[in-house]
C-alpha cells in the first residue's frame, strides 16, 4: 500500500513539473480508449456519441465564457449556426478540403462573428449582455434568409458529399460490416479526436496566465485593472473563444448530419445549451462532457418515458416533455447540486477521500 | 494531498463510469446483414420513411405514411409478398421544424440515420422538399434507394446524379401547365393573380403556368415561417391587393394551412374570385379542419383543383378497397369507419403504397437494391389508383405525368370537372398539354393478388 502511495506522489510531482505534457498524455489515452470503444458499439450509439461530442464542445466554450470570465451568452446556438453554414458553404465550393481544415474554418468563422458581436457586446454587463446575444440568436434566421443565395435560404444547405470513411479505414474491418456502420464509426472517431484536441487546448488555456487573468476579471474587475489587466481585452477574448468553440461544434455537427439548417440553431437550442451547462457543471471539463451526453441521449430517454407512461404521442404533454424535463433538471440541480453533476461527483469523491485521509494518518505515524 | 489525487481519480473515474453506463443503453456490436442486402431477410423486408407525424406540417400529412402502412399491413395479412412481410418504419421528423407540437426529432438527417441504422432496404414515401433534399447525399452515399418522395419538386428527377432517387406525384410544373390550360379555356381573358410559397413549390408552380401560356398579372410569394409566426392575418394584405386589383381568378400554390388563410381572409373581405388551388393544399377535409368549420358555407366549395388520382365522387373500385384496408388498420386509423370519407392524404399514401407492393412483387423472391431499381425502371405499373399508369425510365424519375381537373363539391368531397378528361404533359417549357384518349378517371385495375 505504501508503494502505491509513493507512486502516487511521484505522479503528482511529475504532473506539477510538466503540467502540459501530463494533460497531453491523459488526452491521448482517453481519446484512444474512446476511439477503440467505437469499434464495438452500434451505428446508433456511434451516431449519438458524435452528436454528444459536438454539443460538449459548444458547452465547453460557454463554460469558459461563464465560468472563467463571468459573462452570459444566449446566442451560442447562433454561433454554432455560423460554423455550420461556413462549413457547408466552403464544402460546396471546395470539395477536397481535408476534414481538419474544414473544422478549423468553422471555428474561425465563429470566432470572427464572435469578435464582431463581442466588441460592442462586452461593453455591456449582466442582463444587457444577455439581451444583445439574445438579439443575435433571434436574428440568425433572418440573416440566413437574407443571404439566401449563399445559404440556400429556407432549404437546408447540403454538403456536396457526406463524410464517409476512407478506404484505409474500411479495409481495417470485416467486409460483412455494413458501410453505414463504418461511416458512423468514422464520424464518431472524428468527433472524439476533435473533442480531445479542443478540451486539451481549453484545459491549458484555463490554467494559463490568460485564464487566471480572466478569473480575476470575473471575481474582482477593479483589482484586475489595478494589476494592469485590460478588462475589455479579457472579456472580448473570452467571448471570441466561446464563439470559436461554438463554431467548431456547429461545423462538426454539419459533418455529422450532412447539412446546415437555420431551424436547428434556434433560440431554444441556446437555452438548452445553457441548461446543459448548469446541469453538467459550470467551469469544468467533465461537466461539458456530461452535458453533451445528456443532450445526445435526451431523445432516447424521452421516447422511453413516453412509451412506458402511455403519454399520448403528439399531445400537449408529449410535445412539452423535453422542456419540462430540462427545466425540472435545472431546478433540481440549482437546489441540490449548484455546481452541477460534475461538481456533485467531485464533492462526493472529496468526502470519500477525506474519510480515507483520516484512516491513513494513524498508519503513517505508526 | 493523496486525498486530492483520490478525488481527481474518483471524479474522472465516475465521469467515465457514468458515460459507460449511458453508452450501455445502446451497446451492441454492429451486425452484418445475412446475404448482404440491407433490410432484407428471408421473411421480412424493412423499409422506412421520415414524415411529419407531429408538428407544423402534420395536419393531414401525418395520414399519408400511415395509409401506406395500412396497405402494407393488409398485404402482410394475405401472406406478404414472395414470402416476406413488409415492415414499414415511420420516423417523425416534424418536417424539420421544431416546436408547434413536435414530439419527434425535428432533424431529417438524424431520423434518416436512425432508419439507416435499422437497417432499411429503402426509404419509401418520405415527405417534403427541403427535408428530402437534405438527405439525398446521405442516402446516396449509403447506397439506399430513396423512393417515391412525397413532393412535386423537380429535385427527384435527376437520374444522372441520383440514380436511385424517385418521385411519385406529378411535378408542380405538370400540374400548373394542366391547370393553366383549364383556366385559359374556362376563364378566357380574365385577370389572374397568383399566390405561391417562396420555395420551389411556388417557383415551379408559377413557371408551369407560364409554360402553359398563362402569365398572372400579380405574383405574390409567401413565407411559411411568416405564416406560422403571423397567423392568417399575414395574408390579409395579399388578398386585399388581389381584391383591389379586381382579380377574377386567384391561383394558389399553397399548403393547406395557407389555403385556409387565403380563403378565410377573402371571406372576411367579401372577396369572391374563382379559386384554382394546387392539389398540395386543396383537400377539402384538411382545409376545413384548419378552418375548424367556422365559415359556412365552406369557402372552398366551387374551387378548382387537380388530381392524379380518382376523385371522391368517382365510382372507382379503389375507394372501396382503400376503405377496406384502412378499416383493418385500427392502430393507424382508430376512428375510421366504413362510412368515413377518404381524404386526399389517405388516397395519396395508399396509392404509392400499392405501387411499392407491386414493384416488390415484380422484383421476385431474390433481389438487391440495384435489381429492384432496375425493375422499377423497366416496367409499367398500371394496377394502381393513378389515373395514368406509372412508367419510370432512365430519363424520367419524376413519376406521374398527368391527371384530371376537379372541383371541390362539398366540405368533404371533390368531383370531376366535366366527364373527367385525363390530361398529360411534362415539365419542359413546351406548351404541350394533351388529352390521354380513352383513359378512365377511375384509376387502373386492382390486381387480383391484392383484392
Amino acid at each position: 500500500m505504501s508503494a502505491l502511495f509513493r507512486v502516487g506522489d511521484a505522479l503528482r510531482v511529475y504532473r506539477d513539473r510538466h503540467p502540459v505534457l501530463w494533460r497531453l498524455i491523459w488526452t491521448v489515452v482517453l481519446v484512444a480508449i474512446a476511439v477503440y470503444m467505437t469499434t464495438h458499439l452500434s451505428a446508433t450509439t456511434d451516431g449519438l456519441l458524435a452528436t454528444g461530442a459536438c454539443m460538449s464542445i459548444v458547452i465547453l466554450g460557454l463554460s469558459f465564457l461563464t465560468g472563467a470570465s463571468g459573462q452570459v451568452s444566449l446566442g451560442n446556438a447562433a454561433f454554432m449556426g455560423v460554423g455550420a453554414y461556413a462549413t457547408a458553404i466552403w464544402a460546396n465550393h471546395h470539395t477536397t478540403t481535408p476534414v481538419a481544415v474544414v473544422l478549423l474554418i468553422g471555428a474561425l468563422s465563429g470566432a470572427a462573428v464572435g469578435l464582431l458581436i463581442g466588441l460592442p457586446a462586452t461593453r455591456l454587463r449582466g442582463p444587457y449582455l444577455a439581451g444583445m446575444t439574445l438579439l443575435f440568436a433571434i436574428s440568425f434566421e433572418g440573416i440566413v434568409l437574407f443571404f439566401g443565395s449563399w445559404t440556400g435560404g429556407d432549404a437546408p444547405l447540403q454538403l456536396p458529399t457526406i463524410a464517409v470513411a476512407p478506404q484505409w479505414f474500411v479495409d481495417r474491418f470485416s467486409s460483412s460490416i455494413p458501410l453505414f456502420t463504418l461511416n458512423q464509426m468514422w464520424l464518431a472517431d472524428i468527433a472524439i479526436v476533435t473533442v480531445g484536441v479542443s478540451f486539451f487546448f481549453m484545459a491549458n488555456l484555463f490554467r494559463s496566465r490568460t485564464g487566471r487573468a480572466m478569473r480575476l476579471v470575473r471575481d474582482n474587475d477593479v483589482a484586475a485593472e489595478l494589476v494592469g489587466i485590460s478588462l475589455p481585452h479579457a472579456r472580448v477574448l473570452a467571448f471570441v473563444v466561446s464563439a470559436a468553440y461554438a463554431g467548431l461544434g456547429g461545423a462538426l455537427y454539419t459533418l455529422v448530419t450532412g447539412n446546415a439548417s437555420y431551424s436547428t440553431y434556434s433560440l431554444g437550442l441556446s437555452i438548452t445549451i445553457l441548461s446543459l451547462l448548469v446541469i453538467g457543471g459550470i467551469g469544468t471539463l467533465s461537466g461539458a462532457l456530461i452535458g453533451g451526453v445528456i443532450f445526445a441521449y435526451s431523445t432516447t430517454w424521452i421516447d422511453w418515458i413516453v412509451g412506458k407512461t402511455g403519454i399520448t404521442q403528439g399531445g400537449n404533454l408529449a410535445a412539452n416533455l423535453p422542456n419540462i424535463i430540462f427545466g425540472g433538471l435545472l431546478v433540481i440541480t440549482m437546489l441540490v447540486a449548484p455546481y452541477g453533476i460534475a461538481g456533485a461527483i467531485k464533492m462526493g469523491a472529496g468526502k470519500v477521500s477525506r474519510r480515507f485521509r483520516v484512516t491513513r494518518m494513524p498508519m503513517a505515524s505508526g | 494531498m493523496i486525498g486530492s489525487s483520490v478525488r481527481r481519480v474518483a471524479t474522472y473515474g465516475a465521469a467515465i463510469g457514468l458515460s459507460a453506463g449511458l453508452l450501455a443503453t445502446g451497446l451492441a456490436v454492429g451486425t452484418a446483414s445475412a446475404g448482404g442486402v440491407p433490410g432484407v431477410t428471408a421473411s421480412k423486408i424493412t423499409i422506412g420513411a421520415t414524415v411529419p407525424l407531429t408538428g407544423i406540417a402534420s395536419p393531414g400529412y401525418s395520414e399519408v405514411g400511415k395509409a401506406a402502412r395500412a396497405v402494407f399491413n393488409y398485404v402482410n395479412s394475405k401472406g406478404g409478398i414472395n414470402g416476406r412481410t413488409i415492415s414499414f418504419v415511420l420516423k417523425d421528423d416534424c418536417y424539420g421544424t421544431p416546436n408547434f407540437g413536435c414530439t419527434g426529432t425535428p432533424n431529417t438527417a438524424t431520423q434518416t440515420n436512425a432508419l439507416l441504422a435499422l437497417p432499411v432496404f429503402a426509404t419509401v414515401g418520405s415527405l417534403g422538399t427541403p427535408t428530402q433534399d437534405s438527405v439525398r447525399n446521405l442516402l446516396k452515399s449509403n447506397g439506399v434507394p430513396q423512393l417515391f418522395v412525397n413532393s412535386g419538386s423537380h429535385d427527384w428527377n435527376n437520374p444522372g446524379t441520383y440514380p436511385n432517387l424517385f418521385g411519385w406525384q406529378p411535378s408542380y410544373t405538370v400540374e400548373s401547365k394542366i391547370l393553366a390550360h383549364y383556366i385559359k379555356a374556362t376563364y378566357p381573358n380574365q385577370k389572374v393573380c397568383y399566390l405561391g410559397q417562396n420555395d420551389d413549390f411556388g417557383t415551379d408552380g408559377y413557371q408551369g403556368l407560364v409554360y402553359g401560356g398563362l402569365t398572372p398579372s400579380i405574383k405574390t410569394m409567401y413565407s411559411v415561417t411568416s405564416l406560422v409566426l403571423g397567423g392568417a392575418s399575414y395574408f390579409t394584405p395579399f388578398i386585399h391587393t388581389f381584391q383591389t386589383s379586381s382579380c377574377k381568378v386567384v391561383f394558389l400554390d399553397t399548403i393547406p394551412a395557407a389555403t385556409a388563410a387565403a380563403l378565410g381572409n377573402a371571406h372576411s373581405l367579401g372577396f369572391k374570385p374563382h379559386w384554382v388551388i394546387s392539389s398540395v393544399g386543396s383537400d377539402p377535409i384538411t382545409v376545413n379542419n384548419v378552418l375548424k368549420g367556422k365559415i359556412k358555407p365552406d369557402p372552398e366549395i366551387g374551387a378548382t383543383s387537380f388530381s392524379p388520382l380518382p376523385t371522391a365522387a368517382t365510382k372507382s373500385p379503389w375507394k372501396a378497397w382503400i376503405t377496406k384496408v384502412l378499416l383493418k388498420d385500427k392502430a393507424d386509423f382508430p376512428s375510421f369507419k366504413a362510412s368515413s370519407p377518404i381524404d386526399g392524404n389517405m388516397e395519396y399514401g395508399a396509392s404509392w403504397g400499392v405501387l411499392f407492393a407491386e414493384v416488390l412483387k415484380q422484383a421476385g423472391a431474390s433481389f438487391t437494391q440495384a435489381s429492384f431499381v432496375h425493375t422499377l425502371l423497366t416496367n409499367a405499373f398500371p394496377g394502381t389508383p393513378s389515373l395514368i399508369p406509372l412508367q419510370y425510365s432512365a430519363s424520367n424519375h419524376q413519376g406521374q405525368i398527368g391527371g384530371l381537373v376537379d372541383t371541390i363539391s362539398s366540405a368533404t368531397q371533390t368531383k370531376n370537372v366535366g366527364s373527367g378528361v385525363v390530361y398529360k404533359t411534362d415539365s419542359t417549357p413546351a406548351n404541350n398539354v394533351t388529352v390521354v384518349p380513352g383513359q378512365k378517371p377511375a384509376g387502373g385495375p386492382i390486381p387480383s393478388w391484392l383484392s
